[in-house]
């Protein structure tokens, strides 16, 4: 529930979902080379987006985890 | 000092549930345009959505989905831009096609009649520049609301100056667009934009109709989703404020003082459900608007103006009384109403004479906020000065020279709102420079 609520983890979440989708109909979807160039890019900055909203929301579940630990010792 | 502040909450609910009406009313041309639904559909389908997470979450669903949107408006209409520009040949190919003068800022503002905003150069430093944007960033509950929700006084100060940093980077994907459509208009055809229903050319399909053309299936699943996004997060953020306008300013204030805390949360709830109904009955009027922008700065003008000249002296003038504060705001006010009916641009106002036609309606709601703000500060100014003020002690923390300075305690540049600042102005000049 916790990690629900944590803003990072769902935009990165949302975007790497779009992202895949968008890369995969691209490739799938028949249209001209330009046309599914356009899906296929902005898929893979959407993922690549998505991964990084991901990788900072697991890093600052560590020092929340830290701080969290801390306050309790204190 | 609470007659003010009840005078203030009226006028602003009616600007929070007109601000909604024009979101929604965008909304719905996007869907009527784009996915073929008809008009009042699409307002009841977005006004229900927006009230159903508003209802079960609050302001903090109503945040937690604003962020959200920011990255989904930035993403999905950013590729718009990329595409849009390549088709129109790249920067050749806009400075070729688009007319000189609307590529500029400030070329052409010494005449209304030389610029393509029909505006002159006071009109737009003073009504703009000051008066509304210093109205907007100081004065809106919609942004102070934001500060208020903060852990610190060093995070509520950061939270405006945070939020400026995207705001400069919006005109990229918000008018961007608008000049690249120009450019493609001289060089192709199809991207002529229809007219509304008083026959004037609808400027608010700009968006749509580059999405529509230039964003293949798939992407434009995205982009349309960005687009709805963005007009459910502008109602959103005003119904919030309205609900808690009408819950504490004025219910608790002045109608029910001492119910429970779960009576309130009923209220306000409530309040939701009638500020998502006015909302819908303002996406009406907002038709009749060629442009929404105009009608926003309207809006704005009317409110924002006047109160912003209240909270100016409140805060820096120790003398500034109650009857003072109350007297000004309501003169001001009147005084924007009057300076609308009296004056006319693309055929709105003038409903009480006809004195003076604007080039503009953007011209018009600037003059209307410069008026507005001088009559608030001169009433203001006069009635305090000849009525009682409080002593030094009832004003500290409410004038800034009485109140005790706060020490920050960030050490980190990159945290100081002072710093932060000046690197928002910095970049504010230097745009203006490159652009003017």
């Amino acid at each position: 529930m916790k990690k629900i609520l944590d803003l990072r983890f769902v935009i990165g979440c949302f975007f790497l979902l779009v992202g895949l989708i968008l890369v995969g109909y691209g490739f799938l979807s028949g249209q001209s080379n330009d046309l599914s160039a356009v899906n296929r890019w902005c898929g893979i900055v959407f993922a690549l987006f998505g991964i990084i909203m991901l990788l900072i929301s697991g890093k600052n579940k560590d020092e929340d985890e830290i701080a969290e630990l801390q306050s309790d010792f204190l | 000092m609470k007659k003010t502040r009840t005078f203030n909450s009226l006028t602003f609910a009616v600007m929070t549930v007109f601000s909604s009406g024009i979101s929604l009313y965008a909304l719905a041309i996007l869907m009527e345009t784009i996915v073929g639904w008809d008009f009042s559909l699409s307002i009841w389908v977005a006004a229900s959505v927006v009230l159903i997470y508003i209802l079960l979450g609050g302001l903090t669903s109503a945040v937690y989905n604003e962020v959200l949107q920011f990255f989904l408006i930035v993403l999905g209409i950013a590729p718009l831009v990329f595409i849009g520009l390549e088709k129109a040949g790249g920067l050749q190919g806009i400075l070729h096609n688009v007319e000189n003068a609307k590529l500029h800022l400030w070329r052409g503002m010494d005449h209304p009649a030389n610029n393509p905003m029909g505006v002159d150069a006071f009109s737009m430093i003073f009504g703009l520049g000051f008066v509304l944007a210093f109205g907007y960033w100081c004065t809106d509950f919609l942004v102070v609301q934001r500060g208020m929700i903060s852990r610190n006084l060093n995070e509520a100060r950061r939270t405006p100056i945070i939020a400026a940093v995207p705001k400069i980077l919006m005109p990229a994907i918000v008018i961007l667009p608008g000049i690249i459509i120009l450019a493609l208009q001289n060089q192709f055809t199809g991207f002529e934009l229809p007219k509304n229903a008083n026959g004037a050319v609808d400027y608010n399909m700009t968006l749509p109709l580059l999405l529509s053309k230039l964003y293949p299936s798939g992407i434009l699943g995205v982009g349309l989703t960005a687009l709805i996004a963005s007009f459910m997060s502008g109602m959103a953020e005003n119904v919030t404020a309205f609900n808690t306008v009408w819950t504490f300013d004025i219910y608790q204030s002045h109608i029910n003082k001492n119910a429970s805390q779960k009576h309130y949360l009923y209220v306000g709830k409530a309040a939701t459900v009638v500020g998502i109904l006015i909302s819908i009955a303002t996406a009406y009027v907002a038709r009749g608007f060629n442009s929404i922008m105009d009608l926003l700065q309207l809006v704005f003008s009317f409110v924002n103006a006047p109160l912003f000249a209240t909270f100016f002296l409140g805060m820096f003038w120790k003398r500034t009384t109650a009857n003072g504060a109350f007297w000004g705001l309501l003169a001001g006010t009147a005084s924007a109403a009057i300076t609308h009916g009296l004056t006319t641009a693309e055929g709105k106002g003038g409903w009480l004479g006809h004195v003076h036609e604007f080039y503009s309606g953007t011209s018009q709601a600037f003059m209307i906020a410069s008026i507005a703000f001088v009559v608030c500060f001169v009433v203001t100014l006069l009635i305090s000065s000849f009525t009682k003020r409080k002593n030094d002690e009832k004003l500290a923390g409410l004038v800034y020279a009485l109140t005790p300075k706060q020490t920050d305690p960030a050490k980190a540049w990159y945290k100081n709102p002072l710093w932060l600042g000046l690197i928002v102005l910095a970049a504010t000049l230097v745009l203006n420079i490159i652009f003017f």
